[in-house]
């Protein structure tokens, strides 16, 4: 039976019993409210015309206010368990109460209300308790086959109905439905659940009734407000097509053949109902997702009612209706509970009993009053109603499609924490604060807040008598960010600091006076102690004297010729007067520098390069990349070289001889270009890159670039790499499995180092399939899903699951879905391969044979563990291929103690 | 919309002047990002003792306490950065933290804060090196204390597939059996053990002085070193250097071999580059700064010492 209900509704091991009791629950709700229906219907309809349906349903909503507060109170009075049952024992007894009172029109009329209070009320709690209970993943795999017990519940008491009509009266139904409530109160009382909240504080519960309405003014009412507007749209249609088929079936038949017509018409509908459940509900779910879902209904009662208008005939009715039957309990229930999913527990309670009670039954008042209205005039014609439906199913589908991205937003923000910090404007207030601390003695404080101030474009801020500051530190970051074109107040204090006794403020102010080309202070420092000063100064003599050649300048040849330290601190002095001149006529004497045996030299030549623009710099800045000192400044230098620089670091990356070591920094280079260049060149060698570790070096910077620059990236490659790293994700993971199973009970040194890469390498597909989707997806924060799906929460897990199911569903390759899926989903690693086998392709089908794809893997690391493995754990049918490793293998170290340790072992 | 300015404003600029070298623009804007501003009143507990040690505290302003029973307390103000030590090691909180004085903390989940770190290589780098330095002078306090604990460093070292430290199995090993390395994964020490080289020296050579630029790092696989003068002896299997190595421009410390020795050598650069692409090296570090702390923590509190800022 399990296999059966397994291969149907996807239940997994340890929620069978949750399950079960759920069902229960909702099997006995539905059987006791559809055997009230059917004994309210018939003595409705019995003694009462059709048209006072549409003042029943006006009494309903103006109930559902006084409904909504009481549902909201029991919540929080006595939690979400206690709450039902509190409902489910007060339908038992009314429905008591109104089997013993005499029937009246009156006593009838309350009947009807009763029972429709009751029904909304008992089943919204069954699904808040539900929706609490499971996650949104279980609620896509398991709503539906809860949803079932349902509609077996309806069958179950249309069937009851029609057997005791038979020989009892009407009213008898009422004493079984209070039994079915008693026994659903029962099964809840059963149900262990693990985070029912205590029962709130009397205060709380006597704020219940706003917080509904204050739910709908906070952050998140644009969903509710929307989802609320769905369901009362789909309420209109639904109350019509109730209607339709009510007053059709009370014109057809006679008063005594009411009751027999009912109870058959609604058992066929529920049986109809559960094989639609059974064989499609989940798997529509799965397929077309939650929103496509949903729309099923809506269109197929818009060709209802289109068939309605078209014909008018009874049998056109009776055909909408049982398509509203056989669809509003099972798939239509299941999309509708899954669109809370989105929201928290504590928002889906604030706000579903509200919409669910009050805004459906309050649409329900006011279609009632249309309705009774129409029939007044007489013009409740079916041709009528039909077109009416029409239109609102017309809305309904907008809506419907116009929820999708508020859905979609919702999980996402459910999953992102961090929060819109950008901020472009500093306040006065923050003004105030900002500059307070520009008077703090520590360094660090006031340094913090001259740049904060200068990144808001506030440098002009900061005063000019912060150049009386005590700290160097302090001093020289003011020196940089006050001396602008705009102000010139500094000018003097920066005068009295070129006889600082610290070097850096020193140089510091000369290089600010400087730039505002105040140059008698270069004068002034020619014969500075310090080289570096001195160098600074020497460019600045030179820059006067405008020489064609300025190494020939005596100033710099002086300079050069000095010896030891003292001519490295000069040429550093030299260097930096050059990159903040950005003096093209030096480029020979930079290029030479990048040369220079001093590393400091050479790194402080190839940071000037990026201030000046020569050819010659490319493949020296190229080369340059290969070294960690520097690397950031050699990047920055090729950007400012152009578009030349970029095709240059394509062609070595492309080229063979290149080094590896060097090879690696280039993608990194490439994406610092930020242009649709860049991308493309990343996106080819992401996709053709032969070498693993190039080729996730070009991703991590495709993920980088496509961050931070707008470059359009063709998906199509990337798909297919996604879906590889997804699968390759898988592969690991069997192969792990596989060889962790078979060496049960062993201690292997080699295979705990192996099993340990197989995991690394497993967690990195993933890690890479995720960068490949933020590539595809740049707006989206796909880190933050990555860490969701890792997280051990299982909501948040979840909630992860759907927000990538959503994403996916626009990619090309519907594979790539279902792997997502298949891993992000809580299922056991086996149960996923199993499902997965058509998109997986073949898998190691023993430990053996992952040992020998192993033996037989480009990865060199992999393969020697592997080998390794084998021979310690003596799996001789793998020889062939680890002698065949040990004869490939090109490092002779490697080959050798291989060698030697299968001597040994085999001996 | 004022109060979210400035409380922005003060975020950067507690950053700013609390990180260990002036923060790129972005890594502060990511720190931000994911940061929250809370305020305790006296006796309010910032985290207990056993939590998951989910969150770092940076406290802005006020006094917090870290208590734990029958231990004396520990007391940190402005500038302090709490909880990190057992975020690193990956374990529950150690100690209660409570207010003493009306306090503002900034919280942020450790996850958030490696992952700043893993986009900000040169912070990364930065921020170990401030760790590795507050140990030296937590170490600089106890030096007396721990020339009496003697040498720690001696250790049976052997591999069972018995390889050798030629082959790259064999330097892997190594690396995985060094405990500056434990918990580093696999793929990083596989790419080290490749790009490593095996340097055989003999007794009284002198591998390094003190003050000497760091190119080169060495792992001793076989035979002894004695580093420092006079110094403490050191076998297999360890990092020369400890932290120390990775994280400065120069060598603290001379080390010369006693007893001839096995070296595996790696450039410093390659190090760097292996750190960068698996991240999981550079949290195996920071681990093992964190174990430092902790060891050298507990001696302080027995010396009667004042910890440092960050715990």
């Amino acid at each position: 039976m399990r296999s059966v209900l397994a291969s149907i509704t996807d239940v997994r091991p340890g929620e069978w019993a949750l399950v079960g009791k759920t069902t229960a629950i909702l099997f006995c709700v539905i059987a006791g409210h559809t055997l009230t229906e059917t004994a309210r219907d018939a003595l409705f309809f019995g003694e009462l015309p059709p048209s006072r349906l549409a003042v029943v349903y006006g009494v309903l909503g103006l109930t559902a206010i006084v409904a909504s507060r009481f549902q909201s109170s029991l919540l929080l009075r006595l939690g979400r368990r206690s709450g039902l049952q509190a409902t489910l024992m007060l339908a038992a007894y009314g429905s008591a109460l109104f089997y013993l009172l005499p029937s009246s029109e009156l006593s009838i009329f309350c009947l009807y209300v009763f029972s429709g209070l009751v029904s909304s009320v008992a089943v919204v709690q069954f699904w808040t308790l539900a929706s609490h209970w499971l996650t949104v993943s279980q609620g896509r795999r398991l709503f539906g086959l809860i949803s079932a017990g349902g509609v077996l519940g309806a069958l179950t008491g249309a069937g009851l109905a029609i057997g005791v009509l038979r020989v009892l009266p009407v009213t008898t139904l009422l004493l079984l439905a209070v039994g079915a409530y008693q026994v659903a109160a029962f099964v809840v009382s059963g149900v262990e659940i693990e985070d029912e909240p205590l029962p709130a504080r009397d205060a709380r519960a006597s704020a219940a009734g706003s917080a509904a309405r204050a739910w709908l003014v906070t952050k998140r009412a644009p969903y509710v407000r929307r989802l609320a507007g769905l369901l009362a749209v789909s309420t209109v249609v639904l109350l019509i097509a109730d209607y339709l088929f009510k007053s059709v079936a009370a014109r057809a038949f006679a008063a005594d053949e009411l009751p027999g017509f009912f109870a058959t018409y609604y058992a066929g509908l529920n049986g109809l109902a559960l094989l639609v459940q059974l064989a499609l509900s989940t798997v529509v779910v799965q397929r077309l997702g939650v929103l496509n879902g949903f729309l099923v209904l809506p269109l197929l009662l818009t060709g209802g009612a289109a068939l309605v208008l078209a014909s008018g005939g009874v049998a056109a009715v009776l055909l909408t209706k049982a398509l509203d039957g056989s669809l509003r309990h099972s798939l239509h229930r299941v999309t509708s509970e899954l669109l809370w999913m989105p929201l928290s527990d504590e928002e889906r309670e604030a706000t579903k009993p509200f919409v669910e009670t009050f805004v459906v039954r309050l649409t329900q008042a006011l279609v009632g009053a249309g309705l009774w209205l129409l029939a007044d005039a007489a013009w409740d014609e079916p041709i009528t109603l039909a077109a009416v439906m029409l239109l609102a199913c017309g809305v309904w589908l907008v809506l419907g499609t116009a929820i999708r991205r508020p859905y979609v937003a919702l999980f996402r923000s459910s999953l992102v924490s961090r929060k819109n910090v950008e901020v472009r404007e500093l306040d006065l207030d923050s003004v105030e604060f900002v500059v307070e601390a520009l008077s703090s003695r520590e360094a660090g404080k006031a340094i913090a807040a001259m740049q904060l101030l200068a990144n808001n474009n506030r440098a002009r801020l900061i005063p000019a008598l912060i150049l009386y500051h005590d700290q160097p530190a302090v001093l020289i970051a003011a020196l940089n960010l006050i001396s602008t074109e705009e102000r010139s107040d500094w000018i003097p204090l920066a005068r009295r600091l070129l006889e600082h006794e610290d070097l850096e403020v020193r140089l510091a102010a000369m290089r600010a006076l400087a730039r505002r080309g105040i140059g008698d202070a270069a004068q002034i420092r020619l014969y500075d102690v310090q080289p570096e000063v001195r160098g600074h100064a020497a460019f600045l003599v030179e820059q006067r004297d405008q020489t064609a050649d300025p190494q020939q300048h005596p100033a710099i040849q002086e300079l050069l010729a000095l010896r030891g330290a003292a001519c490295e601190r000069a040429k550093l002095g030299l260097l930096a007067a050059v990159r903040d001149a950005g003096d093209q006529r030096y480029a020979a004497l930079i290029l030479e520098l990048s040369q220079d045996p001093s590393e400091e030299v050479s790194d402080a030549a190839v940071l000037t390069m990026t201030s000046l623009r020569d050819e010659r710099f490319v493949p020296i800045l190229i080369q340059r990349l290969g070294k960690r000192s520097g690397r950031e400044a050699a990047c920055d230098a090729l950007v400012a070289q152009g578009a030349r620089a970029l095709e240059a670091l394509r062609r070595t990356l492309v080229d063979d001889a290149v080094p590896t070591r060097i090879k690696r920094q280039l993608p990194g280079a490439i994406a610092c270009f930020g242009n649709q260049f860049a991308a493309n060149v990343l996106v080819e060698r992401v996709t053709n890159e032969a070498i693993g570790l190039l080729r996730y070096k070009a991703l991590k910077a495709l993920g980088v670039l496509s961050q931070t620059s707008a470059v359009h990236v063709e998906s199509d490659p990337l798909e297919q790499l996604l879906e590889r790293e997804l699968a390759e994700h898988l592969h690991m993971a069997a192969t792990g499995e596989l060889l962790a199973g078979a060496a049960r009970g062993q201690t292997a040194q080699a295979l705990s180092i192996l099993l340990e890469l197989l995991d690394e390498k497993a967690s990195q597909a993933l890690d890479r399939a995720f960068v490949l989707l933020q590539v595809l997806h740049r707006h989206e924060d796909i880190r933050s899903v990555a860490m969701a799906v890792k997280s051990p929460d299982r909501r948040i897990r979840a909630r992860a699951s759907e927000f990538v199911d959503s994403l996916t569903r626009g990619l090309a390759r519907p594979r790539i879905r279902r792997l997502f899926s298949l891993i992000i989903d809580d299922l056991p690693l086996q149960e996923a391969l199993k499902r997965g086998a058509d998109d997986l392709g073949p898998l190691p089908s023993s430990a053996t044979d992952a040992l020998s794809r192993l033996l037989r893997s480009d990865d060199a690391t992999l393969a020697m563990l592997a080998a390794y493995d084998a021979l310690e754990r003596r799996v001789m049918a793998v020889t062939p291929q680890v002698d065949a490793l040990i004869a490939q293998s090109a490092d002779t170290a490697d080959s050798s103690a291989l060698r030697d340790y299968r001597e040994r072992v085999t001996s | 919309m004022s109060n979210s300015v400035r409380a922005r404003v003060e975020q950067e600029l507690f950053l700013r002047a609390f990180m260990p070298v002036n923060p790129s623009s972005r890594a502060v804007a990511q720190m931000i990002e994911l940061m929250r501003d809370l305020d305790y009143e006296p006796g309010e507990v910032l985290f207990h003792e056993g939590m998951i040690a989910s969150h770092l505290y940076f406290v802005v302003d006020g006094r917090v306490e870290l208590r734990a029973e029958g231990k004396e307390p520990w007391v940190f103000g402005e500038g302090s950065v709490l909880g990190i030590v057992d975020a690193m090691r990956e374990r529950p909180y150690a100690r209660t933290a409570v207010a003493v004085r009306p306090t503002h903390v900034i919280a942020q989940a450790f996850t958030d804060y490696m992952d700043v770190l893993e986009d900000n290589f040169d912070l990364a780098l930065q921020t170990l090196r401030l760790a590795v330095t507050q140990n030296e002078h937590l170490e600089e306090g106890l030096k007396e204390h721990l020339r009496k604990a003697g040498d720690a460093g001696s250790r049976a070292y052997g591999s069972a597939l018995g390889s050798g430290d030629e082959s790259t199995l064999g330097r892997l090993l190594s690396l995985r059996a060094t405990p500056t390395f434990a918990g580093s994964p696999v793929q990083a020490l596989a790419r080290l053990a490749h790009l490593a080289g095996v340097n055989r020296v003999a007794a009284g050579t002198r591998l390094f002085a003190a003050g000497e630029r760091i190119d080169v790092i060495y792992v001793l696989t076989h035979g002894r070193v004695e580093e420092g003068s006079p110094g403490r002896e050191i076998g297999p299997v360890t990092l020369l250097g400890g932290l120390h190595a990775v994280s400065h421009v120069s060598h603290r410390f001379d080390a010369h071999v006693t007893v001839d020795a096995t070296l595996l050598a790696l450039q410093k650069d390659d190090l760097f580059d292996v750190m960068e692409d698996h991240f999981g090296l550079v949290r195996a570090l920071f681990a093992g700064v964190a174990a430092e702390r902790e060891t050298l923590l507990l001696l302080a509190a027995a010396e009667g010492q004042t910890p440092p800022r960050t715990v």
